[in-house]
């Protein structure tokens, strides 16, 4: 048995601390002062409930006896896993908070899923790949770069995820806004540049100056912005319009967007959610 | 910020590879800025819009017959891949007139599918020869 004498705390190596550095999850917040509890300006929600907050391009009905993730694009082995191939793959479990871009947070959700570096281990991709495109069923796409730290979520709190909440597969990016977290996913491009997804051609389309485009868009979470800059992205979006939900009642009126935007996808052939143990969700 | 992906700065982007369409299939893939379907007619690759000009039906889910048409899966209307023409109509019927569907020139370079898409010259020069001036919705125009 060794003595406390002669035991010696081990000293990293200078490799062994870049490794451990770069394995560290991003976190909001200060280094020295820790984590942040919750992003400032925000109003936190008891984490018993996750109500949905954004339904961009919600599908109207996933068909489960075909449904199939699958890859595509710069990889030598492109995948084609059904649902039930999917959850055999080895899982993670990470505790994250949702932080919207309307300033509402709800914390600590116990997410499981299968890391995206699993993934990426299995499809194998050519050296020259540098970004993914996450396609969802209803038409929503996102782009990340490969080494963003991602995990592909299907339980949530060890339940199987809402259907407003992206059941059956919904795309969790650490530290990241609500919006770059896409729900309903079905495939992910490998791409060797950045190709446009749905909000950069959304506002492209509506003809935002590019340069402002480029500056606002990959904000995360708590990150340090020119304020000039997103001054001038929030002018375009109209973000300071839509958050004065008083203007916005007066302009608009009532809920203006419909009550069938608001309906959650309808699943056939599932066993978590059907049409007999499940009617439809309002968020 | 550096930004090279807006406007675009190139012709031709990568769709996929070779091994992601299979001989005689259809997929539809993302290329940069929009989606096409590709056909693979025996190691030659053709790009067309992937929506049915009768009904807005996902073409990816029908199938290609020997005349290297596609056959849409909803009501059999016939597309021809190579130019995009309206062979027949749905269920055969002779009288219907649809635009014809956008194709795009497909390279192969190194098993890698390239497609080249429209520019936004040409896509807006194609919406400025309607008669009725065309406007993107915003989502405060209900």
């Amino acid at each position: 048995m060794r003595s406390a004498e002669s035991w010696v705390p081990p000293v990293p190596s200078p490799d062994e601390i870049r490794e451990a550095e770069e394995r560290k999850l991003p976190y909001v917040g200060d280094e020295r002062e820790g984590p942040r509890r919750s992003v400032p300006n925000t109003y936190p929600l008891p984490n018993k409930r996750w109500p949905a907050f954004s339904y961009v391009a919600p599908p109207p009905l996933i068909d489960m006896r075909n449904w199939t993730f699958e890859t595509y694009g710069l990889v030598n082995n492109p995948l084609r896993l059904t649902y039930a191939e999917f959850k055999e793959l080895p899982t993670v479990s990470t505790k994250q908070d949702h932080t919207c871009v309307d300033h509402v947070t709800t914390p600590g959700h116990d997410f499981e899923g299968v890391d995206f570096q699993t993934i990426v281990g299995l499809c194998d991709p050519e050296p020259d790949c540098e970004w993914v495109l996450v396609e969802c069923d209803g038409g929503y796409t996102i782009t990340h770069p490969i080494t963003t730290p991602m995990v592909l979520i299907y339980k949530r709190n060890g339940q199987p995820l809402e259907p407003v909440n992206g059941y059956p597969l919904r795309l969790w990016a650490l530290g990241e806004w609500g919006w770059k977290t896409p729900k309903w996913v079905r495939r992910i491009k490998f791409c060797e540049e950045r190709e446009v997804d749905y909000w950069m051609g959304w506002y492209y389309l509506r003809g935002m100056d590019p340069e402002v485009l480029a500056g606002g868009y990959d904000t995360n979470v708590g990150s340090d912005l020119d304020p000039a800059v997103v001054a001038d992205f929030n002018l375009f979006t109209y973000a300071e319009i839509t958050r004065d939900r008083r203007r916005q009642l007066h302009l608009l009126g009532a809920r203006p967007w419909g009550i069938a935007q608001h309906r959650a996808p309808v699943y056939i052939g599932d066993e978590n959610w059907n049409t007999e143990n499940y009617k439809y969700t309002l968020g | 910020m550096e930004r090279d992906w807006l406007p675009k700065a190139k012709e031709w982007y990568f769709a996929c590879k070779t091994q992601d369409v299979p001989d005689g299939g259809l997929r539809r893939v993302h290329v940069y800025d929009q989606e096409v379907l590709l056909a693979n007619l025996g190691g030659d690759f053709y790009a067309m819009e992937p929506w049915c000009p009768h009904n807005l039906a996902p073409l990816e889910f029908g199938h290609l017959n020997h005349a290297c048409e596609v056959v849409c899966p909803e009501h059999a209307m016939k597309i021809d891949v190579k130019t995009g023409e309206n062979v027949c109509g749905p269920y055969g019927s002779p009288g219907a007139k649809f635009e014809p569907n956008w194709t795009f020139p497909a390279k192969v370079e190194n098993g890698r599918v390239y497609v080249r898409v429209k520019s936004d010259e040409e896509i807006e020069e194609y919406y400025r020869g309607f008669k009725i001036p065309f406007k993107v919705m915003d989502e405060t125009a209900g």
